[in-house]
């Protein structure tokens, strides 16, 4: 056994369709995680464990007691301290493989960002929870040629599919446009397991290293039910009408298609995001509020209780209303407590 | 003609007999699509994305064939 064979990623390098060779390229490439929920806390530990040279966290959110039944890296003292996802997990992983470059970053992906945050990658990890995020990475990583995974669970079924700029059908080409609030299921209603989420974000690694290794991707969407214990792989075509691959309109990155309040799955949550960023003092405001209610600060955020809701408030203006689910009573709590 | 459903993921509601995962067996009129087919099972028109058969996807104005397994998927959005 050499010496390669013999270290950190000796069992992975064994592995022959990865090897030494596909190892080093893992460990040169630079990949970006976009959220850090069930799905993004199972495949940034695998790829992080996998050695991959550096990874790139991106969250919105911070961590709560109702997450640590499927969102693996997190724990009690992350939720009683309410770190933000990006946060907890960025010092956990840095325990874990001290060889590899993570960064963090907080932020809610958006038309504005999304392309400098997914800027320099070798490959996009789709760890979201909802399709307007997914359309909008589908733009941005179009629109740069970076491949990326679509990755979706939903109660015991999972979808996962590789998107690779001129090679694969995108997500459009599967959905072709954003079905109307409450028109789909989200874990609100249906739930989900932990053991789904994590099997869907181990299939996308496995495609993730594929991918990374310079092998092609695997073909079509492939769909998984822990439960019922199947897994069946469809076939999609490449549309030459679909808009984002076929005609090159990105209509998510373009801000066209794009809203601003987002129901948050699961959460009874509603996001809200001001159109103008701007740059709160957290600290005054958290002062300012203790006349209208229970209002806290703890570095990062700002938690603020009032008539039955929690107003969590980063830095930049964005926004979780929890309590709701109703985007307008969000719009009127947050224009009401912190302004517009 | 008969063909055959199998109904994925949040679409197993729509399952007459509520037996969520077991194929349904239906009998349509000759020259039948696979909307009429949605349309039958009462699936709202923004829950199915998707129609495949024998694992290909096919548009929903496609004409069924005798004997046809049809795959109908929604949008899978969760994580």
């Amino acid at each position: 056994m050499d010496g390669a064979a013999a270290g950190r990623y000796g069992k992975q390098v064994l592995f022959r369709p990865i090897g030494i060779n596909g190892q080093a390229k893992i460990s040169a490439a630079t990949v970006t995680i976009i959220g850090l929920g069930a799905l993004g806390t199972v495949s940034s530990s695998h790829l992080c464990r996998a050695g991959v040279g550096r990874l790139k966290l991106v969250d919105r959110d911070f961590v709560e007691i109702g997450n640590l039944q499927r969102q693996l890296l997190f724990d009690e003292e992350d939720a009683l301290k309410r770190l933000p996802k990006a946060v907890a997990a960025s010092e956990k992983l840095k325990k874990t493989n001290s060889e590899i470059v993570i960064e963090h970053e907080i932020a809610d992906v958006e038309p504005r960002n999304v392309e400098a945050l997914v800027a320099e990658s070798d490959l996009v990890i789709d760890a979201t929870d909802n399709l307007e995020t997914r359309f909008l990475i589908n733009d941005a990583c179009l629109k740069n040629e970076i491949p990326w995974i679509y990755t979706a669970a939903l109660g015991s079924t999972g979808v996962v599919m590789s998107i690779v700029p001129g090679q694969t059908p995108c997500l459009r080409c599967y959905i072709d446009r954003l079905p109307p609030a409450g028109a789909i299921a989200s874990c609100d209603t249906e739930g989900v397991l932990s053991m789904t989420t994590a099997a869907a974000a181990s299939l996308q690694c496995a495609e993730a290293l594929r991918l990374l290794v310079g092998l092609k991707p695997t073909e079509g969407m492939l769909y998984f039910d822990v439960w019922e214990r199947s897994f069946e792989t469809f076939y999609i075509d490449r549309k030459d009408d679909c808009p984002a691959c076929g005609l090159g309109k990105y209509e998510f990155l373009d801000g066209t298609a794009y809203s601003f309040t987002t129901v948050l799955c699961g959460r009874n949550a509603v996001q809200i995001q001001p159109p103008a960023e701007s740059e709160i003092d957290l600290e005054l405001l958290a002062d300012r509020l203790q006349q209208a209610g229970e209002a806290s600060y703890n570095g990062f955020l700002l938690s603020f209780k009032a008539e039955g809701y929690e107003l969590v408030l980063f830095p930049n203006g964005r926004a979780i209303i929890r309590g709701t689910t109703d985007e307008a009573e969000a719009r009127n709590l947050y224009a009401r407590y912190i302004g517009t | 003609m008969e063909v055959t459903v199998v109904l994925f993921a949040t679409l197993m509601r729509y399952h007459p007999q509520g037996e969520k995962n077991k194929p349904i067996t239906m009998e349509l009129p000759e020259g039948a699509t696979i909307n009429d087919l949605i349309e039958r099972l009462g699936i709202g028109e923004n829950e199915a994305k998707q129609a495949f058969i024998r694992h290909k996807s096919r548009p929903f104005d496609y004409k069924l064939e005798e004997g046809d397994r049809v795959a109908i998927f929604p949008p899978v959005a969760g994580g």
